[in-house]
């Protein structure tokens, strides 16, 4: 299944060849945002908030085709 | 001892007196709301004789502890017609500390139509006339330049803007920073308070004031300072988030949670977030050099330095305190799609003294009435330079959302009590709509910053779509953020001590230190809750009943994209909040 994965902040330095964090990863159907941060090399305690089609998801949260992830390092503001 | 000092406009009288007893525990904004619950008639006019305006640092102001310079203004609202506390970084609260000042009060009203400064000094305070260039349109930075000219370098400064001097709702009071730029009390309308007083400017010279203000256990003092500092620190956003990406790194997080209001609040998400978020900003000014600093303090002893200066392509400063509120409002709520364009708005806005919240609402209000294109960042450039001469148009931004709506004859008009609705759109982050309801402010994300559980995960988690546990959550914040306003601390300390209980003690022995007092963690709670009991207090004498602690009427009944919610609290829900 296709999903979009959205890196803000610290975490572009992830995908430095995508200057806006956006892309689309082709992963195996039914798994979960951790097993997604795997996949993409990505060390989970740099993450600590997760937003699966806007609405606030842990780690243990399970993917469905077409899903837009963000994912966020401890940021704030105000 | 600690000095009282009250100047009369009406007769130039100037007392310098002890602190009454009964303000003697009292600082920041615990003060200035007990004050002006106490001598501010609640009915009467804003802007007539009758209303006064106070300066008080905080608790800890003065002192060698991170994050303790902020000033509490205070007085009747012109903007909400409710009592108001704005508070502000700059150089003037750890001035007024040190130099024993526990208030400063400015009543009565001249007869004669002239503009004055008041100049404090260690031996007195005298009432200058105000330099004929700074009067009548001139912008608050070259407002700054003349008055550094005339009074020293070194002094601090409090400005009415042009718009200060005109009256309008929105007008700011603007502050020098260590750097000579601008910090503002923005929200409110003080600054038309001010220019009511015929006050041009408030100049401080603290020259011949100890370093520090006295302490009573030093050793303790030093102690708490530290495990204070290490607290925020060791917080990644306190930390390392808010120097590295100010606080505009929130458009990105905000955009995600469908919480963004765009296009005057019909929808809550946008598609040209990276052109205005904090990840662009800090590139931009990364790769301009020159004059641009990624991360810059709004007073002496700030760690966090949440603030920047943002340059021009040549490299050359064009603003700083460029905050996520004034990049969304002009971003997402209107259109104007370059960071550029946002940035010269901004400064323009800070140059004319207006607060940049309601101001930029009310840009997004004037493009829905039809004013002006919308996204046009030049011809909004354009409205918010005529403030200065004031053009009517000028006169009709100035005025503020509330004002721009209605004579629009819009019913999308997103104010309570008159004072705009800022960043978060309380329809999908709902714990924020009954701060925004029910705060003694008008609508204000500061007074009780839902935002921090419901989205950022800091202080636990509340899911911002449900209803569940979100009165709980709004109340303890407005009473915790009256307590915090109330020590001189910065707000965004919060972030830090609602995660870290060390630093939470160490602010409450900071405070013990200071005053050889023995209070605790309920002693701080309680504090937070009589200071909102005497607001709401005055708002309610001064005509405010729970009718008027409601939402615009749109949010119930248009869906916000991407999530489509409304706003479904019940009149007896929203009113639970202040039921303590």
């Amino acid at each position: 299944m296709v999903i979009e994965v959205r890196l803000y902040a610290t975490l572009r330095r992830y995908r430095p060849s995508i200057p806006n964090g956006v892309f689309t990863a082709d992963i195996p159907d039914g798994i979960s945002v951790a097993e997604l941060v795997e996949k993409l090399e990505i060390d989970p305690a740099e993450i600590h908030m997760i937003m699966v089609n806007g609405i606030g998801r842990e780690m243990d949260g399970i993917l469905a085709d077409g899903d837009r992830i963000g994912l966020f390092p401890a940021v704030g503001g105000g | 001892m600690d000095k009282f000092i009250r100047v009369d406009m009406t007769t130039k009288q100037i007392a310098t007196l002890d602190v009454p007893e009964k303000y003697a525990g009292l600082a920041g904004r615990a003060l200035t709301s007990n004050f002006v619950a106490d001598e501010v008639k609640p009915t009467c006019h804003p802007l007539g004789k009758n209303n006064k305006l106070i300066f008080a640092p905080g608790l800890l102001s003065g002192t060698t502890a991170a994050q303790s310079g902020r000033l509490s203004v205070g007085g009747k609202s012109p903007l909400t017609g409710t009592i108001k506390e704005s508070n502000t970084g700059g150089t003037f609260s750890q001035k007024m500390a040190k130099m024993g000042i526990k208030a400063l009060v400015i009543e009565g009203m001249p007869a004669e139509d002239k503009f004055y400064v008041i100049k404090i000094g260690m031996n007195g305070v005298v009432i200058d006339d105000a330099p004929a260039e700074i009067i009548g349109g001139c912008g608050n930075y070259k407002a700054i330049e003349v008055l550094n000219a005339k009074y020293g370098p070194k002094v601090g400064i409090a400005l009415a803007g042009p718009a200060g001097e005109y009256r309008l709702p929105t007008a700011n009071i603007s502050f020098k920073d260590p750097e000579d730029h601008l910090r503002s009390a923005g929200r409110g309308g003080l600054g038309a308070l001010m220019g009511s007083k015929k006050v041009k400017a408030v100049v401080i010279d603290d020259t011949g004031a100890p370093l520090s203000v006295p302490l009573a256990k030093p050793e303790e003092f030093k102690a708490a300072a530290k495990v204070f500092s290490q607290a925020l620190l060791k917080h990644p956003v306190t930390g390392q988030a808010l120097a590295a990406y100010g606080t505009d790194v929130l458009i990105n997080i905000v955009n995600e949670a469908g919480g963004l209001p765009a296009r005057n609040f019909t929808s809550g998400r946008i598609d040209f977030n990276d052109k205005i978020s904090g990840e662009t900003m800090n590139a931009t000014i990364t790769e301009r050099g020159g004059e641009g600093k990624v991360s810059h303090g709004c007073h002496a002893g700030c760690i966090m330095r949440c603030s920047q200066w943002y340059p021009d392509q040549d490299g050359k400063y064009i603003t700083s305190g460029f905050e996520y509120e004034t990049v969304w409002a002009l971003g997402a709520d209107a259109g104007i799609q370059d960071l550029d364009d946002i940035a010269y708005l901004d400064r323009a806005m800070d140059d004319v003294g207006v607060d940049s919240i309601d101001v930029s609402v009310a840009i997004a209000t004037a493009m829905e009435g039809g004013l002006i294109p919308w996204g046009d960042g030049k011809a909004a450039l354009d409205i918010v330079k005529q403030i200065a001469v004031p053009t009517p148009l000028g006169r009709i931004l100035g005025g503020g959302t509330a004002i721009v709506g209605k004579l629009c004859g819009l019913f999308r008009v997103p104010v309570v009590k008159d004072q705009a609705i800022p960043a978060y759109d309380p329809r999908s982050i709902k714990g924020i709509g009954l701060t925004y309801a029910t705060t003694t402010m008008g609508a204000d994300h500061t007074a009780g910053y839902a935002i921090a559980t419901n989205v950022l995960k800091i202080g636990g988690y509340v899911d911002p779509l449900k209803k569940e546990g979100q009165v709980e959550l709004s109340r303890n914040l407005q009473i915790a953020t009256a307590a915090v306003d109330s020590t001189g601390m910065c707000l965004f300390i919060a972030f830090a001590i609602l995660d870290i209980p060390e630093g939470f003690n160490a602010l409450v022995d900071m405070i013990n230190a200071r005053y050889g007092l023995s209070l605790t963690a309920d002693d701080v709670t309680a504090l937070g809750k009589s200071v909102l009991k005497v607001e709401r207090a005055f708002n309610a004498a001064a005509g405010f009943s729970n009718a008027h602690d409601r939402l615009p009427e749109f949010f119930e009944y248009e869906p916000c994209p991407p999530h489509n919610a409304v706003w479904d609290f019940t009149p007896e829900e929203i009113d639970e909040v202040y039921n303590f």
